[in-house]
């Protein structure tokens, strides 16, 4: 892609600082946006991206430092006083009305009226003549619900525009289209840099920003690290640059971590759980592995890869179109949940809110997976609290009190009581999804160590995480999953920070 | 409650304080105010027209709130789930329409015919359950349609007309009393009242059903079997219902085409009264009897008192506003 003539930035972030509670999400960042660039922003999560996206979108304005619009400087008072200054934002998730049609959405904001009543023929002939303007064929008249999510997303950017929008946000946009429908986004982000547009493009997928951008900011914990132009960046230097000087360190604090990872990797058990040819839909195509008894499997992908719908069709939460699967040897059939639950498959959701009944006493969430076989005559409290109690002490809640309602205990403490859940009866397979999100080091530490335990018991565990770190410090090998494809197999040496995120 | 009253820093409280908290503890559990309110109007009512704690008054008013609370803790369950049961109404007159008609037409024995009319009870449950559990409809929808489809159903049977020369040993069921004293209702819903609280207290089965309300997709993820829970909740509303309908056609001695009508009204009010929440996952069998009182008795007071019948619905009506009312508020609070 040409570069844009460079005049003075449109927009410019100046030594800007913004802090949740005492973490500081944004340190001292520097940023400029050229007119008519379309500019990438990379970084891992947590890195910043979202927290600065919030900031050009007036989300919040309890930062310091200054942000200069067109020469001036401004604060945004709220998202409202954003928009109106020519800021748009695009959200991964669409926020359109699936039950109006195009035109509606379009002119949702302010539809022409005549005396109140509203001009249906007046409104349909400006919508389409804009989305013509913009190069877009879309019958404007049908339904939004109808679209395909590309199309939506397209009708969502020339809305933004509509409404006044010269600088456009586009979140994640790639994420959920398939190839085809990405094509056109792209050809419709070259359509809008020729028409004098400014675009932001924040995405993990680095293929995506290298095709698309003129310019690449990455973030890393909260710092700029670098601006470059596109030109001079590849995949590699992107993850480099992403992951950092860190990955040196990273790389000597797991390589002890390593030896005895490929150690216990020889002597891990028969296969336990074998997937052959495994699709759903849209969301994973062909996937095939084989979990072992006694071996922690990784599967990294960034969000939206197909790997929740995995995990659930594992645990029959969800059915697959196709493929099939065997637990140790024998043909499964996974028809609901509590069949997976009565052939020794235990599931960990990836959303604390779907894992536990958080107004409820954490002796009733403890018990509640295998009630049927630890009661299966009368319920008796004092039995039961017994049964929770010792699991609160093998897996550590603190406070160890199970007569607490779950809602009550900090995050990582939940998360031990979910594991809790499923050990009243030893599990054959433990599928493990995102098991340590939002935690702090301490409770991360915790949980992970429980995680091993039950790999030296000879639990098969399929270990589910956007969280690379995560990969490397615990498992045997890992998977990476991108757009519900398999991509790669990493084991022993290979499997690092690096190569997990440069295959997603 | 006991975590609400130790996160109140004061650590150094008087006993007189603390008898005031468990006095105000007593009272934020809804049953026992429920409780508190039906001794009162009884008391009040007596004051007005003694008659009204007289022992045949006290008879028909055991009777009529037993009756209720079958029909209650039946449609109970569907609640707990955080769904709902509408057709019991149209349910109570199909039950006793059909156990009438299969003795009368059908020249069947009393027992079969009743089971009969119970077993068809399930299968219409069991309907409802599928629709909810596989179509992932709101029990709402399903059980309204039944509520008229089965309202139908019984005029078909009928052809509008009651069925009547039912025998002694059916209205018993009804009008019969145990002792000389105790009406046999009470009796059958003693019955159906211990084992839903057995069920629902003592069995897996039960805590399942409660955390189906609870948080549907957490009972899920735990491998809980939640369409088969499901179904069986909307089994045993529809059954309840039926019984009720058997007991009402005794009482009347005739199988009715009009019985029931408005009787789902009087039991999720009775529900709700007695500490369910229609977001479910909570509840007891004995919140649910002490709210059956409440309407039974008001129900009685408004007829010794002779307030005009058709001030009844819209005292009723009155009754549940306030019960949804506290419901709510008390949810925005927490």
């Amino acid at each position: 892609m040409s570069q844009p003539q460079s005049t003075s930035p449109v927009l410019e972030l100046r030594n800007i600082s913004k802090r949740y509670g005492g973490a500081l999400a944004l340190t001292d960042v520097e940023f400029d946006l050229l007119p008519g660039e379309v500019h990438g922003l990379v970084g891992e999560n947590g890195a910043g991206k979202s927290t600065m996206m919030k900031l050009l979108a007036g989300v919040f304005d309890d930062y310091t430092g200054e942000l200069i619009l067109r020469g001036e400087p401004v604060r945004f008072a709220s998202p409202a006083d954003a928009q109106a200054q020519g800021i748009g934002m695009v959200y991964q998730e669409l926020s359109t009305f699936q039950h109006l049609t195009v035109a509606e959405n379009l002119f949702s904001r302010q539809p022409p009226t005549k005396g109140g009543i509203l001009q249906w023929r007046q409104m349909n002939r400006e919508a389409q003549s804009l989305l013509q303007e913009l190069g877009l064929d879309i019958d404007v008249t049908s339904r939004m619900g109808e679209l395909s999510v590309g199309s939506q997303q397209l009708v969502e950017i020339a809305r933004v525009i509509f409404s006044g929008a010269t600088i456009i946000i586009l979140d994640e946009p790639t994420s959920a289209l398939s190839t085809p429908e990405t094509r056109r986004l792209f050809e419709f982000i070259a359509r809008l840099k020729a028409q004098g547009k400014t675009l932001i493009f924040i995405s993990h997928f680095l293929e995506d920003v290298l095709e698309v951008t003129d310019r690449i900011t990455v973030l890393k914990n909260s710092h700029k690290v670098a601006t470059l132009p596109t030109s001079q960046a590849d995949k590699h230097t992107l993850v480099e640059l992403m992951i950092g000087s860190d990955a040196k360190i990273l790389q000597q604090m797991y390589e002890a971590e390593e030896s005895v990872a490929s150690h216990v990797s020889h002597e891990t058990g028969k296969p336990m759980l074998t997937v052959t040819n495994l699709s759903q839909g849209s969301a994973f195509a062909n996937v095939d592995f084989t979990l072992h008894a006694g071996e922690i499997l990784g599967i990294f992908g960034f969000m939206g890869a197909g790997q929740i719908q995995l995990a659930r069709c594992l645990f029959g939460a969800e059915q697959p179109s196709s493929g099939s699967l065997a637990l140790d040897a024998a043909p499964l059939k996974l028809a609901n949940t509590s069949a997976a639950r009565n052939v020794g498959i235990a599931y960990v959701p990836e959303n604390r809110r779907d894992s536990l009944m958080l107004t409820q006493e954490i002796f009733k969430n403890i018990t509640l997976a295998h009630l049927g076989k630890l009661a299966p005559g009368l319920l008796r409290q004092r039995r039961e609290v017994e049964i929770a109690q010792t699991q609160i002490a093998a897996v550590g809640v603190r406070p160890p009190r199970p007569m607490l309602n779950a809602g009550a205990l900090s995050g990582g403490n939940q998360q031990k009581v979910v594991l809790a859940k499923w050990l009243t009866q030893q599990p054959k397979v433990l599928i493990l999804n995102e098991p340590t999100r939002g935690m702090d080091v301490g409770a991360k530490d915790e949980v992970l160590s429980i995680v091993q335990d039950l790999r030296t018991q000879g639990v098969a565990i399929l270990l589910i995480t956007t969280e690379p770190e995560t990969i490397v410090q615990i498992a045997n090998r890992s998977l990476v999953m991108r757009r519900g494809q398999i991509t790669a197999e990493l084991t022993g040496a290979e499997l690092t920070k690096e190569n997990l995120m440069r295959n997603a | 409650m006991n975590e609400v009253a130790s996160k109140s820093t004061a650590a150094a409280r008087s006993s007189a304080q603390i008898r005031m908290d468990s006095l105000r503890n007593l009272l934020k559990v809804s049953e026992f105010v429920i409780f508190i309110v039906v001794i009162v109007l009884l008391i009040g009512g007596a004051l007005i027209n003694p008659r009204i704690m007289g022992v045949e008054n006290l008879k028909i008013i055991t009777r009529d709130t037993a009756i209720l609370a079958i029909a209650a803790i039946g449609v109970a369950f569907p609640i707990i789930t955080a769904g709902i049961d509408l057709s019991i109404g149209s349910i109570v007159g199909l039950g006793g329409v059909l156990s009438a008609f299969f003795i009368m037409n059908w020249g069947m024995p009393i027992f079969p015919s009743i089971l009969l009319a119970l077993l068809v009870g399930v299968v219409i449950g069991w309907i409802h359950g599928l629709f909810v559990t596989r179509l992932n409809m709101h029990g709402f929808l399903i059980t309204l349609v039944t509520l008229g489809v089965a309202r139908g159903g019984i005029l078909v049977i009928t052809n509008g007309i009651p069925i009547t020369g039912l025998p002694d040993e059916y209205t018993y069921l009804g009008q019969g009393y145990l002792f000389g004293l105790i009406p046999i209702p009470v009796i059958l819903c003693v019955v159906v009242a211990i084992f839903a609280h057995y069920l629902l207290r003592y069995t897996y089965i039960g805590r399942q059903i409660y955390a189906v309300g609870g948080n549907i997709e957490a009972t899920r993820l735990s491998g809980v079997n939640i369409n088969a829970r499901v179904v069986l909740c909307y089994v045993i509303s529809v059954v309840c219902a039926s019984l009720v309908g058997v007991i009402q056609a005794g009482r009347l001695s005739l199988g009715h085409p009009a019985t029931g009508e408005g009787f789902e009204l009087l039991a999720i009010t009775a529900c709700i009264l007695g500490g369910l929440s229609l977001m479910g996952g909570q509840g007891t069998v004995p919140g649910i009897l002490v709210g059956s009182a409440l309407i039974g008795v008001l129900q009685n007071l408004m007829v010794m008192l002779n307030i005009n019948p058709y001030w009844h619905k819209i005292v009723i009506g009155l009754v549940l506003l306030a019960a949804i009312t506290f419901d709510y508020s008390r949810r925005k609070q927490n």
